[in-house]
């Protein structure tokens, strides 16, 4: 059962409903970190080490003190203090603990802060799976395995991105079409390909 | 009124917080030249530690 909502969760996250290509979300790392498939290595780990630990922090968050104190309007401002306050002790823990994972992941952590996809996966795990009724650790278990999906689903569209886009550094695409308008020509058809997976699930 | 003021000024303190400790820790020697090589240009944010 529980491998059932896991498996549902993350199909759904990663392909029907991807983060950048059907909700248009972290559309500036994206653009901004796709132009060699490296950095998108480096940037698609951070985003899914942080989404993972931001969902899990913010839907408690919700859960525990927002909802029962009666101050769920305050969410927004608070996820994005919580997320800001995480990247910054993930990168400090990181630099204490892991140089190796410092230098593959540590210059891409800062520019998760500004990443829309990671407050908008923390606010969806409110409005779409949250309700008054459900259990604690159940909502806790899908929204993590949501988090799970939409960071795969992340990395998987910004590495094709960042490989398409090398290609097309090394391509004849005529002078007017070179750098973003030819990316965001590839971003529309990919955007056009992945609405082809809608009803999977 | 008073347990929304409570709660975003606990936020803010562990920003604060965990962002001056973060500042405290130095980089790593072998990760200094981190910046030359990630070339990203994606955003504007302030508190990035690679900033020159």
């Amino acid at each position: 059962m529980s491998f059932t909502i896991f498996a549902t969760a993350i199909i759904s996250a990663m392909l029907i409903n991807n983060v950048i290509l059907s909700q248009f979300l972290g559309i500036c790392p994206f653009l901004g970190v796709s132009k060699k498939s490296s950095a998108a290595i480096g940037m698609s780990a951070a985003v899914l080490f942080v989404m993972v630990i931001s969902s899990a922090v913010t839907y408690t968050l919700y859960d525990l003190v927002l909802y029962q104190y009666g101050i769920p309007y305050i969410s927004t401002i608070a996820f994005i203090l919580v997320i800001a306050s995480l990247v910054q002790f993930v990168e400090m823990f990181i630099k204490k603990t892991s140089k190796s994972l410092y230098k593959s992941l540590g210059i891409y952590l800062p520019l998760i802060t500004t990443n829309c996809a990671i407050l908008g996966v923390s606010e969806g795990n409110i409005t779409n799976i949250w309700t008054e009724t459900m259990p604690y650790w159940e909502g806790l278990f899908i929204a993590v395995s949501t988090a799970v999906g939409t960071g795969l689903g992340f990395g998987l569209i910004i590495f094709a991105f960042s490989s398409i886009r090398e290609k097309l550094d090394a391509s004849n695409v005529p002078a007017a079409w070179k750098g973003v308008p030819i990316s965001l020509v590839v971003a529309g058809i990919m955007s056009l390909a992945f609405l082809g997976l809608a009803g999977i699930i | 009124m008073l347990v929304p003021i409570i709660v975003i000024g606990t936020l803010v303190l562990v920003y604060v917080g965990t962002y001056a400790l973060n500042k405290k820790v130095p980089i790593p020697e072998e990760c200094r030249d981190l910046t030359d090589a990630a070339t990203c240009t994606a955003c504007h944010n302030f508190t990035c530690s690679y900033k020159k």
